[in-house]
């Protein structure tokens, strides 16, 4: 089994109303839990940092880049191949709310 | 390792009540002209808890954890706004969000919202906002416009707030009893939007219905003195008992003998009847005691027939004391009809005959057509019934009236 790693990119203004944040929140528990022994770790970004285009040239930085220009988080967990974990990324309930870039981990060995 | 899907946890609607609390207590600090600000700091605080919680445990207390957050976000807000400092700063003392602050804050909330100087519909558009956590698109969803309508009722609304107009507080002594009854009206209003809506999604209804509810329990746990609160929630929990085999606004008692007593919900019917008894310690006795007294009797009749008409009927001719309408009277004649009064009853309703309100109205019709029917008059039924028939704006309806020709 290998590892993947989802990388979440916003796509539009993050204004949601209580109710969706909530539900949006349960969908994501829910889907963890479903994915058992897949699951291996998930974790939010801080919206604060920078974006480096060379070492003299910094983009953005700051608190205050656009919702839909940040990198939100990013996701890891198996499967067998990417086929498996396309199928896999496409029940992730954040595929509503992010672009999503899936790539496999190369293992050390 | 996989975490628990313990988000259930999590009780239902919790950020959206979350949210209306938390909106109230800041209010308290910032003022009801900056209810923004409160606004802003509460969204941003239910942004980071849906991202904390996604990932990681959803803490023992999650109201507190929020209130915490949210007075965090307070505070550093405040230092960056030095205006402000002087003003706030001194109130927020440590202990001062617990959770009678949180209760007292919602019920200034609430006067606030069901204020007399604001117009109806922004009232329900505010109490949807502020009280229940709903935001523009949801609002406008449930009501059924669009959201530009929405913001227009809720300018109108923020405009008073911010010209001073209407204060953030707890009325007392005799304003108390005033006020209370301007709260009732909205909670009323509120409820009746998701009652007798056009909204084809029942979750929606339900869900107003339910938000009335909730809010006239609060007061009710705040001001239990006030029968009239306990008398309107017997109301509404003896209709939305029916929900299934609901009546829209003008029908009449007419329908009830149609309805599928079996899908009443007998749990709500029995909260219902025990609010209404706990609504008649004192001597008070108003629109909402009688309205939700003779639905009560329908709840509690075994079948249409063995209805304790003579009970309705009495208390039909009390309402109409209080506030004389010609579909009241429409309804009191129908249930002396089935007291055993048939001849007089239809008299009373053929009296009515020229009013504006039921000529066209297609139940009117029906019950004169059942009426002369059950009494041998034979000639002018089938007018009545096509009269009926013709003014009937619903399919339900004219399924029923072709029903009624039959028989």
């Amino acid at each position: 089994m290998k590892q993947y790693l989802i990388l979440l990119k916003g796509k539009k203004e993050l204004n949601y109303s209580p109710e969706e944040l909530q539900k949006r929140l349960e969908a994501y528990r829910e889907w963890t839990f479903d994915l058992g022994e897949k699951y291996v770790i998930s974790q939010r970004l801080e919206r604060e940092g920078a974006h480096f285009v060379d070492k003299e040239t910094i983009k953005t930085d700051g608190p205050f880049l656009e919702a839909k220009e940040i990198i939100a988080g990013y996701v890891i967990f198996k499967a067998d191949n990417l086929e498996e974990a396309i199928g896999i990324t496409k029940t992730l309930p954040l595929i509503d709310h992010f672009e999503a870039f899936l790539r496999p981990l190369i293992s050390a060995d | 390792m996989s975490l628990l899907p313990d988000a259930k946890q999590l009780t239902e609607h919790f950020f959206r009540h979350n949210y209306a609390k938390m909106v109230a207590v800041l209010v308290r600090y910032f003022g009801l002209d900056q209810v923004e600000i409160a606004e802003d700091i509460v969204q941003d605080t239910l942004l980071e808890a849906m991202e904390k919680w996604s990932v990681g445990e959803v803490p023992h207390n999650p109201g507190g954890w929020l209130m915490d957050v949210a007075k965090k976000k307070t505070i550093n807000r405040l230092k960056r706004d030095q205006l402000f400092q002087s003003k706030v700063a001194p109130n927020l003392l440590p202990d001062s969000f617990n959770a009678e602050v949180e209760t007292d804050s919602t019920l200034r909330m609430i006067f606030a919202c069901c204020h007399p100087l604001l117009p109806n519909e922004s009232q329900v558009a505010l109490a949807l906002k502020t009280l229940c956590g709903l935001n523009i698109a949801e609002i406008a969803h449930a009501l059924l416009t669009n959201e530009a309508t929405v913001n227009k009722r809720l300018y109108r609304a923020k405009q008073k707030f911010r010209n001073g107009s209407i204060q953030f507080e707890i009325p007392y002594n005799a304003k108390l009893h005033e006020r209370l009854e301007n709260v009732f009206t909205t909670l009323y209003l509120l409820f009746n939007e998701g009652y007798y809506s056009r909204h084809s999604e029942k979750m929606i209804r339900m869900d107003l219905c339910f938000e009335a509810i909730r809010l006239l329990k609060e007061i009710i746990i705040a001001f239990p003195g006030f029968a009239e609160a306990k008398a309107l929630l017997a109301l509404m929990l003896l209709n939305v008992a029916r929900f299934e085999s609901r009546m829209d606004h003008h029908s009449s008692l007419i329908v009830l003998a149609e309805q599928d007593r079996d899908t009443w919900d007998q749990s709500l019917i029995a909260e219902g009847v025990d609010y209404l008894y706990q609504s008649m310690s004192g001597n008070q006795l108003g629109q909402y005691h009688l309205q939700a007294g003779i639905i009560a009797e329908h709840c509690l009749a075994q079948d249409f027939r063995s209805t304790n008409w003579v009970s309705i009927y009495q208390q039909y001719s009390l309402l109409i004391k209080m506030n004389d309408s010609t579909l009241l009277r429409m309804n009191q004649a129908i249930a002396r009809f089935y007291t055993g009064e048939q001849r007089e009853a239809l008299t009373d309703l053929l009296s009515l005959q020229n009013e504006p309100e039921v000529r066209e109205n297609a139940l009117y019709h029906t019950a004169l057509a059942v009426f002369q029917a059950e009494l041998g008059q034979h000639e002018p039924v089938t007018h009545h019934f096509m009269l009926a028939l013709s003014y009937s704006t619903s399919k339900s309806e004219q399924q029923l009236i072709r029903k009624k020709m039959e028989t």
